[in-house]
């Protein structure tokens, strides 16, 4: 699944070990959401999108290869 | 700044990810010494005791004694289960990747072992497998822990 967490991050001027605190989740598991090996669960992608104040649908892309 | 420096080398080196521990791995690694400090020398004294007080002692204190060294298994085993609890979904999907491995691997390896066993076609040493069974899962568990990363990591 696509997605725009690497972009939204970057846009804040986070680093991946700064937006893994915030989620509370290790910095592998951020570098794994954003090169897309890895879907988060629906209460990690709930927090994502609360923390960029996006809906889900604007973050995560599940007809994009 | 030098977050983002290295965030531009991990994704220049996605490997980097598949070899590095995360904070809990780390932490889960430095508590399980502890009942490995404690698990070699009690082998080693658990092997002398049995030996030298093999013709005088009761079997029921024996076998005992030859039981001591799952203690600190146990305790190695339930510093994992601590772990795996600890762990966020990504890295418990990794674990699963491990176990599943592992356990799969294994099984099967035991499974054709016992089934030449059985068929006379090669002579079997049982104690000497069941002992290496829980150094089997582990090494096993490793290669499934990096295939894992290296799908998703």
């Amino acid at each position: 699944m696509r997605n725009l967490v690497r972009e939204r991050r970057e846009a804040r001027g986070w680093s991946q070990a700064e937006l893994a605190e915030r989620l509370a989740v290790s910095r592998q598991t951020v570098n794994a959401i954003e090169t897309g090996k890895y879907d988060p669960s629906l209460p990690l992608a709930f927090k994502l999108a609360r923390l960029f104040e996006e809906p889900i649908e604007a973050l995560f892309d599940d007809r994009a290869e | 700044m030098v977050s983002s420096n290295l965030d531009t080398i991990r994704r220049m080196n996605p490997f980097i990810d598949v070899v590095r521990f995360t904070p809990n791995e780390k932490a889960y690694y430095r508590r399980s010494l502890g009942p490995l400090l404690v698990a070699v020398p009690l082998m080693v004294g658990v092997v002398w005791l049995i030996e030298a007080y093999r013709d005088d002692w009761p079997f029921a204190l024996l076998a005992a004694i030859a039981l001591l060294p799952v203690l600190p298994m146990a305790w190695a085993m339930k510093q994992y289960v601590d772990y795996f609890k600890a762990c966020d979904e990504w890295e418990r999907l990794i674990e699963l990747y491990g176990i599943c491995i592992a356990v799969l691997v294994v099984g099967l390896g035991y499974f054709g072992l016992g089934l030449l066993g059985l068929m006379a076609l090669v002579s079997l040493d049982g104690t000497l497998l069941a002992l290496l069974m829980l150094p089997a899962i582990s090494l096993t568990y490793v290669v499934g822990k990096i295939i894992g990363r290296s799908r998703h990591g």
